[in-house]
Formats: structure tokens, C-alpha cells, sequence
């Protein structure tokens, strides 16, 4: 009888099952995988098809960065200009594109906390590096993929809610085409300050989560190493009466991303430090982590 | 291992490998796995001292108590580590950061290696994702039919039995279809079915021209696997091939054999005069007879039985077990 349930007459045959066959499929390359290692960073961190619990957090943080944007436009919206009429600001900076990033620092690097925590510690604490590096993933590729992935869930929290802003400043503007072409380089300003935020918490998330089998540890450990440092570095400068002291700020991992998008922005960095000392503070940190972070990897395989 | 053994088996390494079907015999022409005088070091631990072997396709096992150098043989072949001097080859080509070769091997570690939040579907397609295959689940659906995990396909791995989760890694492994299978304790947890489900597996690939290389140090296991070993004993490699062909080689120690035969106490009492006798039990239907020299027992034997006018049912050896081998060379 076959799956029809139809008796199958005498001297006839029928096939039901020509066993296993072979992949035939297109293969890809070195890019097919990342792209898979970055995808699943991504959906890890967000708690995509994990239970509830895992996504209440990273969607409370990403609203959190998207509150100032929706609130602005969201009162411009509902009440108009008017309802900002009293402050002596103009309406489209209540809110400052250039203050966005020092407003959204703090969520931003809890997120990092928790997205470099998931993106790298499960894999070492399920022992599972050795089947990523006998794919098609060296040490250094694997890392740059999971880099990658959490430098995207970033992008979404530094690039979207400030971006969302700078719309909707458009859109609601009197003459949008004029507005527009006076503030283009805000565009630019927005995904480089943007980036630079993300790749620079993302180095540190990394760099700390990648010597720790434990998700809790790894994010304890940075928050604590970034609240620790910003506030020596604050104190230094508030408290030493010196020209030098100021420069204690480059050592403030809060800072010195935000000092990047203000310089971007043209607008004065946090207490006066050239903008150039905020970038060049912000490649060599972010290189050294990767670097750091680099070593541990290629060290011990598994 | 004593000393004298070690420079026995060293002096009949040439012999050994010429002769051992399987290996330099069968597929001296393209080993498919290759280490050529490979040392490997970790500060001043010694893994591995000069090994050098080449297998083929088949089913081979590596054998070797704990910390002999099997996981650092499995590290090397899959690139996970560099040798400290010598060279590894699989298939034809060096193996470290060679993307394009790890397209041909298969990976079951020891270790855990599974992601508890997956399903299975969804582990083998990530698997199948990272070798680069364009259609992952239809590749992960074969590779979970291959281990008969079809009814467990959407299950999460979290609520796997341990031998589940050793076939889930196995299915991983073999997603993209590899030539050469690099196997670590694959049957660690399965069930005496999983377990012989498994080997048919590992035979019905071998069959098909994959390389499979099994660590394992349950010789019972071992054994069913086939007859080809490698057999590493502190770092170093103490024997390779077929085992019962070792077993041929171990010709410092005496061989135990069965004569289940009419007569026994008559047949003993001859036998126990041959030279190289060196012990005869007498059974209600057989005889057990120790003897150093094989070839006059073989002859002496029929001869023996003539003499008495005893039929003989079987004459069989009692000590060319796997384990009665790996005994002798880790001792």
C-alpha cells in the first residue's frame, strides 16, 4: 500500500524512497559564513527566538535611546511648533542632534554590556569554537563577525533614533527643501558620530567579554571597568585645577565617543579638548582591543 | 610501555607499515591523512614526540590512555593547533588556515558543542551555514536523517538525552559532506542501539570513500569499528594497522590458543612436549596451550591429533583481542 492508501496491483512497483542523496546546492564562500555569524549575533542579542525574558531588556534600551526622538516629534506632531514656543531655542533644537549622543551614552554601553556579553560568551561556555573554526571561519574571522554583529546591534541605537530626529526635523520643518539643504552635513555627522560610538563600546564589549565563559561576569565587569573609569577621569578633571587635567577626559570611555560626534557635529567637545585628541583616543582604544581581543582568540583554539 | 618494547616496535616500524592492509599496503598511493615526523609542545609538555603516520579512506581508530596525545592529534588534523615542528597533510594540502580544506572535514569535538537554545534543525542549518552551503535546510534535514533524528528535528537540543546531543554533533559534522571525518569520543552516551546505529554509519560512509578517524579508548568500540588502529602511548606513536597483524608482531610474548578437539587429555600430553610450550590446560572438550613459537605450535597440532586419533573442531586464538594489544603496548 502507498502513502495514498491505494493497493498497488499485482506485477506493478512503485519507488517510495530512493534513500539518502547528496547536497547539490550552490556552496559559498568565507563571506556565507560570516554573514550566517553575524545574523545570529544580531538575533542573539536582540533575544530573537529566545524566550520573552531575553527580549524585554535590549527592547527596553533600544526604546530608551529612541525616547528623546520620539518624544520631540512626537509633541511637534500632536501640539505643533507652539508647544516649544516658551524656550528660547529654536524648535528643531530642543533636543540638539549634537547633545543626542551624550543623552544616549549610557544606554548605549549597557546594551554593549549586554549584546558583546551574548554575542561571545555562550560560544565558549558551550564549547562550541571548535566547530565555528572547522568551517570556514579562522580565529580572526569568527571574531570579526561577531565584531561585526555587535557593532550592527549598536548601529541600531546610535544611528536610527538621532537619524529618526533629524527626519522628522525635515519633514516638520516650514520649507523641508530649504532645511534640507542647510543641514545635509547633519546626515553625515549622524552615521560617523553614530559608528563611531558603536565601534568604540563594541571593541571594550568585546575585548571584556571574550576572557569570560559567563555572560553576568563579562557585563558586570565592563560596566563596573567604564563606571570606574569615567569616574576618575570626571574627578580629575573637576577636582585638579590644572590645564592637564583636562585631558583625564580621553581616559572616560563615556566621553570620548561623545567627544568624537560633537567634534563631527562642529560643536565644542566636553571640556575643551580638541576634537582630534577625542578621535585619536578613540582609534587607539578601539585598536587595542581588537588587538587584545585578537591575541586571546588566536591563542587557545579550543 | 617497557624499553625493550619500545625498540621492538621501533625496529619493525619499516616491516610494519608496508605490510598493514589498510594503511601504506592499500592507499599508499593518496593517504587522505598525513603526519610526517610532527612534534608539539606546550611550554615543557611534550603532546606529541615525532609521530608519523599515513592513513586512508576507511574507518581508523585512535587508541591511547588519557593524555597519551589522541586530542592533540584530532587539534592538528582540524588546524585547531600548529605543530611545533613536522608537517600535517589532509588530503594533499597543509590543514592550518586552509578555508577551502575545511570544506572536506567534519568535526565532532569531545566537548559539550551544542547551543541548548537551538533546535536541532536550526544547529545543523548554522552548521551548514558556515560551510558555505546556499540551501541549509535542505542539507541539515539529510544530515539529521543520516543519524535518525527526523522525529526530533524541532525539538531544542536542551531537551536532548546526552547520546541525542552526540548525534546532533555528528549530524553537524556531516551537513557538508566531508571526505575525511575527524571523530572525538563520537559514542560517548548513546545506547547499545545508537551506538551500533552509529558504527553502521561510520561504515557506510567509510564505504563510500570517507576518511573517518574515531578517538575513542573504549576498545570494545574500537574493535567494532574496524580493524585498523593507531595506537598513541605518551605522546608517541606505539603501534599503527591492523591489530590483529600487531598482535602477530608482539612475538616476545607468548600466544595463548583454544583446541576444542576429541580428546584433550591424550592431545595435551603431546603438546606440552613441543618446545615453546610453556603452559596446557586441559578443558572436559578443549585445550588451552600457551606457546612462544606459533608456527611449530601450528604444525605440531594436526600432528598431535593424528597421533591419538582425535578429531579436531577448531584450533583459535585466545589473546587477539584489541584489548589483550592495547594492553601490551601501554604496559
Amino acid at each position: 500500500m502507498n502513502d495514498g492508501g491505494a493497493v498497488i496491483g499485482r506485477g506493478e512497483g512503485r519507488i517510495l524512497d530512493r534513500g539518502y542523496q547528496h547536497y547539490e546546492g550552490r556552496r559559498y564562500g568565507v563571506p556565507w559564513a560570516m554573514r550566517a555569524v553575524i545574523l545570529g549575533t544580531v538575533q542573539r542579542s536582540l533575544g530573537f527566538r529566545r524566550p520573552t525574558s531575553a527580549k524585554i531588556f535590549p527592547l527596553f534600551l533600544l526604546l530608551g535611546c529612541f525616547a528623546p526622538a520620539l518624544i520631540v516629534l512626537g509633541v511637534r506632531l500632536l501640539v505643533g511648533g507652539q508647544a516649544f514656543a516658551r524656550r528660547s531655542v529654536p524648535v528643531d533644537q530642543v533636543v540638539p542632534l549634537w547633545r543626542y549622543f551624550d543623552l544616549i551614552a549610557t544606554l548605549v554601553m549597557v546594551l554593549t554590556a549586554l549584546a558583546a556579553s551574548e554575542a561571545l560568551c555562550p560560544d565558549r561556555r558551550q564549547r562550541v569554537l571548535p566547530l565555528y573554526y572547522a568551517s570556514l571561519l579562522t580565529p580572526r574571522l569568527y571574531l570579526a563577525a561577531r565584531v561585526a554583529g555587535v557593532v550592527l546591534v549598536l548601529c541600531v541605537a546610535t544611528i536610527l533614533p538621532p537619524l529618526l530626529l533629524w527626519t522628522g526635523n525635515v519633514l516638520l520643518a516650514d520649507d523641508p527643501w530649504s532645511y534640507l539643504a542647510g543641514h545635509i552635513g547633519q546626515f553625515w555627522a549622524i552615521l560617523g558620530a553614530g559608528f563611531a560610538l558603536a565601534l568604540f563600546d563594541a571593541a571594550i564589549g568585546c575585548a571584556v567579554a571574550g576572557f569570560s565563559e559567563r555572560k553576568a561576569y563579562a557585563a558586570g565587569a565592563l560596566l563596573g571597568g567604564v563606571i570606574a573609569l569615567t569616574t576618575v577621569a570626571e574627578t580629575t578633571w573637576r577636582s585638579v585645577h590644572a590645564d592637564w587635567s583636562r585631558y583625564a577626559l580621553l581616559f572616560a570611555p563615556l566621553r570620548v565617543p561623545v567627544g568624537v560626534g560633537n567634534w563631527l557635529f562642529g560643536h565644542t567637545t566636553p571640556a575643551a579638548v580638541a576634537g582630534a585628541w577625542y578621535l585619536a583616543a578613540l582609534v587607539v582604544v578601539t585598536i587595542l582591543a581588537l588587538a587584545i581581543i585578537e591575541r586571546a582568540y588566536a591563542a587557545v583554539r579550543f | 610501555m617497557n624499553g625493550e618494547g619500545k625498540i621492538l616496535l621501533e625496529a619493525q616500524k619499516t616491516a610494519r607499515i608496508a605490510a598493514l592492509p589498510g594503511h601504506a599496503g592499500e592507499h599508499a598511493a593518496a593517504p587522505t591523512i598525513t603526519l610526517d615526523h610532527v612534534s608539539k609542545w606546550f611550554g615543557e609538555k611534550v603532546a606529541l614526540s615525532d609521530v608519523s603516520f599515513a592513513i586512508g579512506p576507511g574507518v581508523t581508530t585512535l587508541l591511547g590512555p588519557n593524555g597519551a596525545g589522541k586530542s592533540t592529534v584530532l587539534k592538528l588534523l582540524t588546524g585547531q593547533l600548529r605543530p611545533s615542528s613536522g608537517t600535517v597533510r589532509v588530503l594533499g594540502q597543509p590543514v592550518i588556515d586552509n578555508l577551502p580544506l575545511y570544506r572536506r572535514i567534519g568535526l565532532v569535538p569531545e566537548q559539550e558543542s551544542v547551543y541548548g537554545f537551538l533546535t536541532l534543525r536550526e544547529f545543523v542549518e548554522l552548521a551548514a551555514r558556515l560551510h558555505g552551503l546556499a540551501r541549509p535546510r535542505e542539507a541539515a534535514l539529510r544530515a539529521i536523517a543520516l543519524v535518525g533524528l527526523n522525529d526530533a528535528a524541532e525539538r531544542r537540543l536542551d531537551e536532548f538525552s546526552k547520546g541525542m546531543r552526540q548525534r546532533a554533533k555528528i549530524a553537524q559534522a556531516l551537513v557538508h559532506e566531508p571526505e575525511v571525518l575527524i571523530l572525538d569520543e563520537p559514542l560517548t552516551g548513546a545506547d547499545p542501539r545508537q551506538r551500533l546505529e552509529l558504527i553502521a554509519l561510520f561504515e557506510r560512509l567509510a564505504e563510500q570513500g570517507a576518511t573517518i578517524l574515531v578517538s575513542t579508548h573504549v576498545l570494545a568500540e574500537a574493535e567494532r569499528m574496524g580493524r585498523n588502529v593507531l595506537v598513541l602511548v605518551d605522546g608517541k606513536l606505539a603501534a599503527e594497522g591492523d591489530f590483529r597483524r600487531i598482535r602477530d608482531l608482539m612475538n616476545d610474548r607468548p600466544r595463548r590458543m583454544r583446541v576444542r578437539c576429541e580428546r584433550p587429555r591424550e592431545l595435551a600430553a603431546l603438546l606440552v612436549r613441543e618446545p615453546g610450550t610453556s603452559e596446557v590446560r586441559v578443558q572436559p572438550d578443549a585445550i588451552e596451550v600457551e606457546t612462544a613459537d606459533l608456527r611449530a605450535f601450528a604444525l605440531a597440532v594436526p600432528r598431535a591429533a593424528r597421533t591419538v586419533g582425535a578429531r579436531l573442531y577448531a584450533v583459535e586464538p585466545l589473546d587477539e583481542s584489541l584489548e589483550s594489544v592495547f594492553r601490551y603496548l601501554v604496559e
